[in-house]
């Protein structure tokens, strides 16, 4: 029963929701609009699963002082943080304690809330995705090696690209760069591109038939 | 072949510092590109695209969204300030919106930014929709109407009440709707909106995602692809020739003035002034008032920009008058203000810090008042960037021939 | 004793270097400018060695992130679409979503937890029948009517678009070959997917040369911040 339920709405669901595509008569489309609001308002409390999992973790691992068990109250406490300011401080018309910045009346909790944002999150992000760019160069020294041809291939494929950027003024260079993305590399990935489709189609369709049956945790 | 033995084993630390180091000093050096930027084709449909949107027709608006998070904004902010430059100086109603939830700050920080310096108001030119949960059914519902799936806008307003909005319902309004993104959300907009309801698609990527859209573009699925840092460099280059070049006339007498367009001088007289006026689309009568109050015999350095100023080139003339006192011409304008005010216009212009305080030095010797100094601001963010990316990638292509030649050299010695 | 003098050594290198900067540059005079760029470095500390400041700032990061996330998930998403338009405005109708909705919170409570999988299974049911006809138009349909190689590509003087199509028809086909046709128990592949791996390989090779370029803005960016608002060495 607890696992019928579910499976039974995708299939449901899915099936309506394909047929519907081929009906172009305004009740249909009314009821795909209204599944669609629907979704959006539902799809507004998913993060309560992200939330859970990302506090229960983190209280689980402070409870049994595993290891680098003192970093998670400084997760937990950015998040009640960041969380209280942001609910306080977006509000609509919002005007507790104003703070005078740069000549503007701004409310506290707004005025930090854009701040934590621009000067700690930003960066913080930010940052972590350009520390790969120092890994890409020291894998690009001690890993990519040319042993064989199709390595040699991909090699020369990236060295045309790379050289294409720097030079792109110089006409023959540029050019080539363009060629190869736009014939044996769009050749490539749209190969890739009808394969994964097919397959991934071929997924959902496992899944509204009830065949693919993980997401309800476990298979059968 | 000890050498080359050490060589491949060297700590990876030094690779790193190696390529700070190429990063780091071009960027300091403010290296300047030998030539102008080429846009690639992938680029120049995007901007062909937008050039042939009638505001007033029935495809009349812009959608941007914005679909990446800080991890990605070098990469894509300047592809949005330079497609949102275009779209204001088309006057473009512009709606903006974020399918992930990090995207309506950077959409918010980049629009008043923009909108304070090309005069555009909120509401009336342009609208941030804000951001509302699963993506599907945003792209989906939008091809209905705009206003059931974002019934007010970010700051809370129905959409009724905005100006902007008028004659936009849903996708059929829409001249291009184009996204921004780090990852594979690009796929939405050709799945979702383009593909049902036939609106024209264009994406800006991280270069990451490029070589995997080449077949969408193949297809003419999108209308043509922003790819990286470089494109935004390449797309700032093609607004700016189209739409903001640089003017700066001189009066030399009466009826006698030097028209400086892009670093090409040339004489002129009134009728020719006319004429340029309307060619770059210049205020005349704020030209006529301009060179009017200076004086028809003064040697002083006008500055015309577009009507809609600019970040593209804000030109600044300092004239040191007495110690602490400045006078500044700056869009036609001449104001005489104290060391503190000229501090702050500066620093509002950009004008490069280092300068403004070598220039504060010379005010211990005013007996020899003339122009201290001229400042052109680079503000194609990409554009300064390029030749830091061109020095890495070099580093990075050493990096696998050394690490290749090291790792051959040695194996042959087994 | 002596693991530590090379920390040492660059801590102080490090502080006399900011010294000198805060000295000689005109350094930014905002403290949310330090705080940035001092997250930053703490950030690029990992690439010396993984210390605590990295970990301070890599779970403040997650923190800050996810709270950022609820509250304006919050005010634009639950607000605005669900619980306003029930109770202010009256829309009796959004009771159904909204309680399926809070369907979600059962997974916190073990008994009931199964009840999560209802608006999982919603979700999972419309996203994929909304997405299959459309996906097979987008994808199958549009991808192989553009792979078509047309007479209109051989025009008299210029025969080259032509020419490209048909070699990218071969790609497209051996591409598909070599995916579909190639057993891992043979060690010999046929002529034809040996041809697919050679436009295979040319398109990764693009993709990589890319991607490090992708990265290497990233990090250019990031040095830009640190140069420009931070150190104002160069020019805003």
């Amino acid at each position: 029963m607890k696992r019928r339920i579910p499976l039974t709405i995708t299939l449901v669901l899915g099936i309506v929701l394909m047929i519907q595509f081929f009906i172009p008569h305004q009740f249909s489309q009314d009821f795909k609009n209204t599944a669609l609001e629907w979704l959006r308002v539902i799809g507004s409390f998913a993060f309560i699963i992200g939330l859970a999992s990302f506090v229960t973790h983190h209280a689980t691992k402070i409870r049994h002082k595993k290891e680098g068990w003192a970093y998670s109250p400084i997760a937990l406490g950015a998040l009640v943080i960041m969380a209280v300011i942001g609910i306080i401080g977006r509000a609509p018309n919002m005007s507790w304690l104003p703070v005078t910045v740069h000549g503007q009346q701004i409310p506290v909790f707004t005025y930090l809330f854009a701040n934590f944002y621009n000067y700690m999150m930003v960066p913080l992000g930010a940052t972590m995705f350009s520390v790969l760019a120092f890994y890409i160069a020291s894998a690009a020294y001690r890993s990519f090696r040319a042993k064989s041809l199709v390595s040699i291939l991909l090699l020369i494929a990236a060295f045309i690209i790379m050289l294409s950027i720097i030079f792109y003024n110089v006409l023959p260079l540029g050019d080539l760069g363009e060629w190869l993305l736009s014939v044996p590399n769009m050749a490539a990935k749209r190969g890739i591109l009808l394969g994964a489709s097919l397959g991934g189609i071929a997924t959902s369709l496992k899944i509204i038939l009830g065949i693919e049956r993980g997401y309800i945790g476990g298979t059968k | 072949m000890n050498f080359w033995e050490k060589l491949g084993k060297i700590d990876r630390r030094i690779i790193y510092m190696v390529l700070a180091v190429a990063v780091i000093v071009p960027l300091i050096l403010t290296v300047k590109l030998p030539s102008k930027v080429r846009a690639m084709p992938r680029t120049k449909s995007v901007f062909d695209h937008i050039e042939s949107i009638d505001p007033n027709g029935q495809r009349k608006a812009i959608l941007l969204s914005v679909d990446f998070d800080p991890q990605t904004e070098p990469e894509l902010k300047p592809q949005l300030e330079a497609i949102i430059r275009h779209a204001f100086a088309r006057n473009i109603p512009l709606l903006v919106m974020a399918l992930p939830i990090q995207g309506t700050d950077i959409g918010l920080d980049v629009l008043t930014r923009l909108a304070e310096e090309h005069n555009k108001e909120y509401g009336i030119d342009y609208v941030l929709l804000g951001w509302k949960p699963s993506p599907v059914a945003v792209v989906l519902g939008m091809g209905n109407f705009i206003d059931q799936v974002f019934p007010t806008d970010y700051f809370d307003t129905p959409l009724s009440e905005l100006p902007v909005m008028e004659g936009i319902r849903n996708y059929d309004n829409l001249g291009l709707a184009m996204d921004f993104t780090g990852s594979s959300l690009y796929g939405y907009w050709v799945y979702y909106a383009h593909t049902p309801y036939d609106v024209p698609v264009a994406t800006g990527v991280t270069a990451v995602s490029v070589a995997d859209i080449y077949p969408f573009l193949g297809s003419k699925q999108f209308v043509g692809m922003l790819a990286g840092m470089k494109a935004g460099a390449e797309y700032e280059r093609l607004a700016k020739d189209r739409y903001y070049p640089n003017v700066v006339v001189k009066c030399l007498g009466k009826d006698s003035y030097n028209v400086t367009i892009e670093k090409q001088s040339y004489d002129a007289d009134s009728n020719d002034i006319v004429s340029l006026a309307r060619r770059f689309d210049l205020n005349l009568d704020e030209l006529y008032n301009t060179l009017d109050s200076q004086g028809k015999f003064e040697k002083t350095l006008v500055l015309l920009e577009f009507l809609d100023t600019t970040t593209y080139s804000r030109d600044l003339i300092v004239r040191l008058k007495e110690k602490q006192a400045y006078t500044i011409t700056l869009e036609g304008q001449k104001l005489t203000v104290n060391k503190d005010k000229m501090l702050a216009i500066a620093n509002f212009y950009g004008v490069s810090k280092l300068k403004v305080n070598k220039l504060l030095k010379k005010e211990d010797n005013p007996q020899d008042p003339k122009v201290t100094d001229v400042e052109r601001s680079i503000f194609l963010r990409g554009t300064q960037a390029l030749p830091a990316l061109s020095a890495s990638l070099l580093i990075i292509i050493l990096f696998v021939i050394l690490g290749n030649i090291s790792y051959f050299t040695t194996r042959r010695k087994k | 004793m002596k693991k530590w003098i090379p920390t040492v050594i660059f801590l102080a290198v490090a502080v006399v270097l900011i010294v000198l900067a805060i000295v000689f540059l005109p350094v930014s005079k905002s403290v949310w400018v330090w705080i940035a760029a001092l997250l930053t470095l703490a950030i690029f500390s990992i690439l010396y060695r993984d210390n605590p400041i990295y970990r301070v700032a890599e779970h403040l990061f997650v923190g800050l992130a996810l709270g950022y996330g609820l509250a304006l998930t919050w005010w634009l998403g639950l607000w605005q679409i669900a619980l306003r338009p029930l109770f202010v405005q009256g829309r009796l109708i959004l009771i159904i979503p909204i309680a399926i909705g809070l369907l979600y919170f059962t997974r916190l409570i073990p008994k009931v937890s199964w009840l999560v999988r209802i608006p999982i299974s919603i979700a999972l049911g419309l996203g994929s029948g909304i997405a299959i006809p459309l996906i097979f138009q987008a994808t199958i349909f549009e991808q192989t009517k553009a792979s078509l190689v047309l007479p209109e590509m051989f025009q008299p003087g210029n025969p080259w678009p032509g020419i490209w199509a048909i070699i990218l028809l071969i790609g497209i086909l051996t591409t598909l070959a070599y995916f579909f046709f190639s057993r891992k128990e043979k060690s010999v592949l046929s002529p034809v997917s040996k041809v697919g791996i050679v436009f295979i390989m040319l398109g990764f090779g693009a993709t990589f040369g890319l991607t490090v370029m992708s990265r290497v803005s990233l990090l250019i960016g990031r040095v830009q911040f640190l140069l420009r608002e931070w150190l104002g060495i160069i020019a805003q």
